[in-house]
């Protein structure tokens, strides 16, 4: 049974899209994306894939991502870019090794039991 | 085990004894028989593997890239205008150090529109960054396809893998094909464990950034270095593979060159005809040879210069039309290759073979009495030139 969509709840939920993003003040896209990554449960994992554009070259520059894959109590688990890149190129010192990074950015949410079922 | 198959039939079972774990599959000719035959198996529960039917290359080879970044292992099969409509994705494949194995069918590339064979395609997509290992025969294609993820699956190679053949020629034309046993080739290719992979639940993983200025040409400098590195893999492959197979491959193949004075250049099914010239001429006591390339990607320019060495004059022979005005693909990497060279023999370039247009053993020994020629006088005429096309007077 479907709960019924409430923005109070939703917005309590920690973000996928973490704030740091090169997406310009103001700008919806980055509203909207938390929006709809916010259709994950919080133990989901997800797969976020996202055609290129603004969108992607603001939220996924690398070494980093504004897309977490997933958040465990409550803190953001993120991993940093490309690991076949990563195995041959090291991190960037400036990176704390707790900030790790996930996948593109936004908007096509391929995988995770996402919607709000119970 | 010894069978009567065509080129895409023993590429077809090729993969089918790879038993990837998907196939972005769209038809183009003269390639399309491969994801059919391959179709037949997935319907016969004879494969694991996911066959993803498409819209078009460049989603077959979009549905090979995801699934390659996933984890899983994949393959996929194009000519022509279809690796064209791939090549924006051939890159992206590359520079996410994805190993995907595609077996491109060679065709003349639009226009005018042609289905025969020549090299334009896949010596179009030449500086993509992808491995690229050609065929003379069946033999070799059925080979190729085998030692293709070994090589690009290696950590310090870790490229996709392109394997060539000439369309119709090679693709369409069946031949005596010695099998090996389903067993020794899986054990051969192993099981494809990458390191880290997007459905690591344990390791999630981000795949094809945007990457500034900061960082780009760290990449591009790591990819350029893989290539480098990816020779020594591939010889050691074909090593390996020489011991279950009985067929020993190099980066190149020497025909006749212990002694030869001239000699051609070239890749591909022609070498089947260029060898035949040669032992004719040979009886005839010229000194001919033949080099044929089979790895272009990464290029053995040392190799060539080796083997090239002790020679009075060569004429490349490409099979594509690269509009450089000022010869084609293979001949700038032949020029390369010698530049360092003591004692250059003369070179020539010619392009033949376009749109499919025969390239015969006359044709061959033709060129040879033009070698000879250029040998003698060291008059070289024009450096760069077609062959087995009409003249004005001729078509009218």
């Amino acid at each position: 049974m479907s709960k019924i969509y409430n923005l109070k709840r939703e917005v309590e939920k920690p973000p996928r899209l973490t704030g740091g993003h090169r997406l310009c003040a103001g700008c919806g896209a980055g509203v909207v994306v938390s929006g709809v990554l916010r259709a994950l449960n919080q133990e989901d994992r997800a797969v976020v894939v996202n055609a290129t554009s603004c969108l992607e070259v603001s939220t996924f520059m690398y070494p980093s991502t504004a897309s977490s894959s997933r958040a465990e109590g409550g803190q953001l688990i993120q991993r940093s870019a490309p690991e076949a890149f990563r195995s041959a190129w090291p991190r960037p010192a400036s990176l704390a090794p707790e900030a790790q990074f996930t996948f593109c950015s936004a908007i096509y949410i391929a995988s995770a039991s996402a919607n709000n079922a119970e | 085990m010894i069978k009567q198959l065509s080129g895409n039939e023993v590429v077809a079972y090729a993969l089918k004894q790879l038993n990837p774990d998907v196939m972005g599959a769209f038809p183009i000719t003269p390639s399309t028989e491969i994801p059919e035959y391959f179709a037949q198996y997935v319907a016969d529960g004879q494969v694991n593997t996911e066959f993803v039917t498409v819209e078009s290359e460049h989603s077959s080879m979009s549905v090979c890239i995801a699934a390659q970044a996933a984890g899983a292992r994949t393959v996929c099969a194009t000519s022509s205008c279809g690796l064209a409509l791939m090549y924006e994705l051939l890159y992206v494949a590359a520079s996410c150090r994805l190993p995907i194995t595609l077996v491109c069918v060679n065709r003349a590339l639009s226009g005018p529109i042609n289905i025969n064979n020549d090299h334009s395609d896949s010596m179009g997509a030449r500086d993509s960054g992808w491995i690229q290992i050609y065929a003379e025969n069946n033999q070799e294609a059925y080979d190729n396809v085998i030692m293709a993820m070994p090589i690009g699956e290696t950590p310090w190679v870790r490229l996709p893998v392109m394997t060539c053949m000439d369309g119709f020629i090679t693709s369409h034309a069946v031949e005596n094909m010695q099998l090996l046993d389903s067993d020794v080739v899986k054990r051969f290719v192993g099981e494809y464990k990458p390191e880290n992979y997007l459905l690591k639940k344990e390791n999630p993983l981000a795949v094809g950034p945007y990457d500034i200025s900061a960082y780009y040409m760290e990449h591009k400098v790591l990819q350029a270095e893989a290539m480098k590195a990816a020779k020594a893999r591939i010889l050691e492959v074909a090593a390996e593979f020489g011991r279950i197979s009985g067929r020993s491959y190099g980066l190149l193949e020497e025909y006749r060159m212990e002694d030869a004075e001239l000699a051609l250049v070239l890749i591909g099914s022609t070498a089947g005809t260029a060898k035949a010239a040669v032992d004719r001429l040979r009886e005839k006591g010229v000194k001919a040879g033949l080099v044929k390339i089979r790895v272009f990607r990464p290029f053995p320019g040392q190799e060539l210069a080796k083997a090239l060495a002790g020679t009075r004059a060569v004429a490349v022979m490409d099979k594509s039309e690269g509009f450089s005005a000022n010869g084609g693909p293979l001949f700038s990497e032949t020029c390369s290759a010698l530049y360092d060279c003591k004692e250059r023999p003369y070179l020539i370039n010619i392009v033949y073979g376009l749109g499919g247009r025969d390239v015969t053993t006359g044709d061959i020994e033709k060129l040879f009495g033009r070698l000879a020629n250029i040998a003698e006088t060291g008059d070289i005429g024009s450096v760069y030139t077609h062959m087995g096309q009409r003249s004005r007077e001729e078509i009218a």
